[in-house]
């Protein structure tokens, strides 16, 4: 198991959209992902845990992955997070 | 006796007309399958068969989420498709199946129950947060929810539907499936409890030419299948067991409509040419792209004026360059390149945005809107221009900035285009020809029309605002709204002013306000040597037709005479007497 924190840069949160840009990045990880924000802890593969977190531009969250190639895919998340919209 | 003083004996529901037209007949309530479904106790034999079926439908749905998707591919743009998208991860999210399943098997009920109480949970939990951009989509999960349940019922059970007989559609709300499952041809109206003028549902209904109200609160359970209906898709009336007193009056309702719609075409036949051979310009004002249709229909020379405060009022936050470039391009590249005149957001005055907040303001009219608001947030009018400079793909775009009280605001919003237009450059994109304007709807851009007219291509006159201001009156306010109008011997003053002060100037004057549709302003502005108008399209017919009875070469004679009358009505009388024939010519069409 390895973590790393991010922060959300998209202007506007993880609403729907990026969400689900994001599940369909998480769902090719070969492992589990998980996403912890405020000591929530959700399945990062899940579009409506990731709602219902609401998490806004600006939050702070820590993943937490246990799989194959976990640097690569954390490489992959920072681009996620850095995007604005 | 008008129609809402009959109304007043009847079952009515006010809701929101979404779709104009009238009709009559018996209601079909679309009983979702979401209703139909008790929850029914499973034996523990038949647990393992429920969860299959489950398993076979949630197939079926991804299926038909990916198919729908590709049968619209072409018509919808990035944003909608991207729905598609996140309806096909809530049909694999791992927790939403895990729970459906968990409820089959330990709260042993049936599939359509178990996803039904699973997508409520989700929506209710969903719906708490409090950014809005999460919260307005908690619908989606039912959306989701019924693609699964309709799946189910397509495995058996459940309620298979066929229209028989022409009826008015009544359901709580409309998903893309059902209005894909549903015969057109049977269809005569839909009322439904919530859906807005933007949904699905109104997009389908208006452009089928199908009457449709929509917030009728409760709809679908106050109406049984087969009551009697009259449906008033053009003030948003849904009438229960109408007496037949009012069924009288709206089958005339309905026969006028369907005149209106004929007379319609009809007119449409005209060419904007006069008797003499002058031809006149004419252009749609348009507010959503689902009226582009109309402005082919219409035969419009382009679009005069492209509203764009329809993309705040349906977003919660300040839309982004990328979507403003996507519904900008849809507009500049439809109905063949015609000219496109995008006004920049007219928000502040009575328009807010939601996400910024506005101090509420003694006198909005006076205050900060428009493009006051918009130099004030720089960032906000420079991502629109980029928006609609980027999506100008063939040239055809005209810029109008709204609200403009001086030269000191030209020649900022000059600079800000200079710079973008270097920005576009350096990204490698192509800049393409386009035209800047301003509106002149503030006294002060009249006075000074000849000094501005150096910056700018065209002004595009604001009749509605430019009354307003020079009057001072609040139309909207009804103690004094009688003072309002635009035959005011004082308004026809400040136009003759506007007129002189562009004579040879290179300039372009076009008149976008109400007064370009209304049909004896429209002659005054005539009178004032105006020849290029921009309306809303369905009054474009009539206009028209007004213009192929007119004989335009010695029109201006008239001026010193309208120029020395002391009164509205004055005015008024005079154009009424003077183009009995004219106005004679379109006197069928009820305004």
């Amino acid at each position: 198991m390895n973590e790393r924190m991010f922060t959300v840069m998209n202007q506007h949160g993880l609403h729907l959209r990026p969400a689900t840009e994001f599940v369909k990045l998480t769902s090719v990880f070969k492992g589990e992902v998980l996403l912890v924000k405020d000591d929530i802890e959700v399945n990062a593969k899940s579009i409506l845990g990731l709602l219902s977190l609401g998490i806004e531009s600006g939050a702070r969250v820590k993943i937490r992955l246990s799989g194959i190639d976990e640097e690569k895919f954390f490489e992959q998340l920072e681009e996620f997070f850095a995007k604005e919209e | 006796m008008n129609i809402d003083e009959h109304l007043k004996t009847e079952q009515v529901i006010k809701g929101l007309a979404i779709s104009p037209g009238i009709s009559t007949g018996r209601a079909y309530v679309l009983v979702k399958s979401e209703e139909n479904n008790f929850a029914r106790k499973l034996n523990y034999e038949e647990i393992s068969d429920e969860i299959d079926r489950f398993y076979h439908a949630l197939d079926n749905a991804k299926k038909k989420v990916v198919e729908m998707k590709e049968n619209l591919n072409e018509n919808l743009d990035m944003e909608t498709l991207q729905i598609f998208d996140a309806q096909s991860a809530l049909l694999t999210d791992p927790l939403f199946i895990g729970e459906i399943v968990d409820n089959i098997k330990l709260k042993k009920v049936n599939a359509e129950y178990s996803i039904k109480v699973t997508a409520n949970n989700w929506k209710i939990k969903l719906s708490k947060i409090r950014n809005l951009y999460i919260s307005e989509r908690a619908n989606d999960i039912y959306e989701a929810a019924h693609l699964i349940i309709d799946g189910l019922a397509e495995l058996g059970s459940g309620e298979e539907f066929c229209l028989l007989d022409p009826v008015i559609i009544v359901a709580e709300f409309l998903t893309l499936t059902d209005l894909a499952r549903l015969d057109k041809e049977k269809v005569l109206g839909f009322v439904i409890s919530r859906s807005g003028y933007t949904s699905h549902a109104a997009i389908v209904a208006r452009s089928l030419n199908i009457p449709a109200v929509s917030m009728v609160t409760d709809a679908h359970n106050r109406i049984k299948s087969s009551d009697l209906l009259i449906l008033d898709g053009l003030r948003g009336y849904c009438i229960f067991s109408p007496s037949n007193k009012i069924r009288k009056i709206y089958e005339e309702e309905y026969k006028l409509f369907q005149h209106r719609l004929k007379l319609l075409d009809k007119l449409n036949e005209c060419k904007p040419i006069s008797k003499d051979g002058v031809k006149i310009g004419i252009q749609a004002n348009i507010e959503i792209v689902e009226e582009l249709p109309l402005v082919k229909k219409y035969n419009a020379e382009g679009i005069g004026l492209f509203r764009t405060e329809f993309l705040v009022d349906t977003s919660a936050a300040f839309p982004t360059e990328k979507k403003q470039f996507n519904y900008y391009r849809k507009v500049l590249s439809a109905n063949e390149n015609l000219p496109v005149t995008v006004r920049t957001f007219d928000v502040g005055g009575d328009k807010m945005i939601n996400e910024i907040e506005l101090r509420k303001e003694d006198n909005p009219f006076l205050g900060w809107r428009a493009i006051r608001f918009q130099l004030a947030n720089e960032s906000l009018l420079r991502i629109q221009l980029k928006a609609a400079l980027k999506a100008n793909c063939s040239g055809n775009l005209s810029i109008l900035i709204p609200m403009i009280t001086n030269i000191d605001e030209i020649k900022r919003i000059k600079e800000i285009l200079k710079d973008l237009e270097k920005e576009l450059i350096d990204e490698g994109l192509e800049l393409k020809k386009y035209r800047f304007g301003i509106m002149i709807e503030i006294p002060s851009a009249v006075l000074l029309a000849d000094k501005m007219a150096k910056y700018v291509d065209f002004f595009s006159v604001g009749t509605n605002d430019l009354i307003q201001y020079t009057l001072a009156v609040d139309r909207g306010n009804e103690k004094v709204s009688y003072l309002y109008s635009g035959l005011e011997p004082s308004v026809l003053k400040i136009l003759k002013l506007l007129a002189d002060n562009v004579e040879n100037k290179d300039v372009e004057v076009s008149v976008c306000g109400e007064m370009a549709s209304n049909p004896i302003e429209f002659i005054v502005l005539l009178i004032l040597g105006m020849r290029i108008f921009s309306m809303v399209p369905w009054k474009i017919p009539v206009i028209k037709k007004l213009i192929s009875s007119m004989e335009l070469k010695n029109i201006a004679d008239h001026l010193p005479l309208i120029l020395e009358l002391e009164s509205s009505l004055d005015v008024r009388e005079y154009i009424v007497n003077s183009f009995k024939d004219e106005l004679s010519s379109i006197k069928d069409f009820v305004f």
